[in-house]
């Protein structure tokens, strides 16, 4: 599982262009790291293409930080 | 061979583009109030003439047939009136715009733009790809989208920074966007101000910028990007045209 936190924050760092080590897992992806809902969306897109995680429409909007990414990339895999 | 970058499946699911139109979706976008639409639209060309000069340049740049998206700057709740004036006939009964959720609860403001135009709403503060998939459904039925890419309207009557959005409804949906700007909504009806003043309104229609090179490199690069470089193209010819 601890591969999945790494593997992500490494995908959601070159999607939103902020190094790794300024990633905090319970940041929020929009308030802290300036990422708007559009690029949000890339990040999902590219998880959907690298992973085949397929974040459902409604959970969307529920999505802040890169802990709540990982918990459904985790239950995906699961 | 290399793997490709294109991420662009995820938004075309979201966008519903490869899904099939409700039979009823045209049907929707109208209501009874239409009956008043030529007589308003009448009243409107006159008030455009009387209070504002309203001119229109390069109207030869529309495409000759829907779908496309018009794009323009927004400074007032004067800019989609004004520039929906000035469209031919024959398109604005073609022409589809979005509105906020908020007025189908003021149901005279609600019947007003149903009278005015095809209309559809959107919750805009949470759900912004409902729009998007709506807008795109409208193009599929090919129609013509009003869009304003920056998202409010501007503080100061400058340009801001476009959303993405645009880009990506028309890449995915592969149809032209004709830039507008539109000159003199600030001054009319700016922000915070509710009784427009007298001022010369002028709409200038760009070229149409077509999707196609702009899908071609998406093969093989992450879509958002792509989707940026056609915003930022968008912007800056609305930009020049602001010049003109």
């Amino acid at each position: 599982m601890e591969n999945i936190e790494k593997e992500i924050k490494a995908l959601v760092s070159k999607v939103v262009k902020i190094p790794e080590d300024k990633i905090d897992l319970d940041a929020d992806l929009f308030k802290d790291l300036g990422v708007d809902s559009l690029l949000g969306v890339e990040i999902f897109a590219a998880l959907d293409k690298k992973y085949h995680i397929d974040i459902p429409e409604q959970k969307l909007i529920r999505i802040k930080t890169l802990n709540d990414i990982i918990a459904i990339a985790e239950e995906q895999i699961k | 061979m290399a793997k490709s970058k294109d991420t662009s499946a995820y938004w075309r699911k979201l966008l519903r583009l490869d899904e099939e139109l409700p039979k009823d979706f045209t049907k929707n976008l109208d209501s009874f109030w239409k009956v008043f639409r030529k007589p308003l639209h009448r009243a409107f060309e006159r008030l455009g003439q009387r209070d504002y000069a309203l001119t229109a340049v390069g109207l030869e740049n529309l495409p000759g047939k829907p779908p496309f998206i018009i794009a323009s700057n927004h400074a007032s709740s004067m800019d989609f009136p004004a520039i929906f004036i000035c469209l031919p006939e024959k398109y604005r009964r073609e022409v589809v715009v979005m509105y906020t959720g908020f007025f189908d609860k003021l149901l005279p403001a609600k019947w007003a733009i149903k009278a005015f135009v095809s209309s559809f709403s959107v919750d805009l503060d949470g759900n912004f790809w409902e729009a998007l998939a709506k807008s795109a459904k409208v193009l599929k039925c090919k129609k013509i989208i009003y869009i304003a890419p920056e998202g409010k309207r501007s503080y100061d009557g400058k340009l801001l920074p476009f959303k993405v959005g645009a880009g990506a409804l028309a890449v995915e949906a592969d149809v032209p966007v004709v830039p507008v700007y539109i000159k003199g909504t600030f001054e009319t009806l700016p922000r915070g101000k509710f009784i427009p003043k007298k001022h010369p309104i002028r709409v200038v229609f760009g070229k149409p910028i077509y999707p196609d090179s702009f899908i071609e490199k998406k093969k093989n690069a992450a879509a958002y990007g792509i989707y940026k470089e056609f915003t930022e193209k968008l912007r800056e010819e609305i930009n020049r045209l602001s010049l003109i």
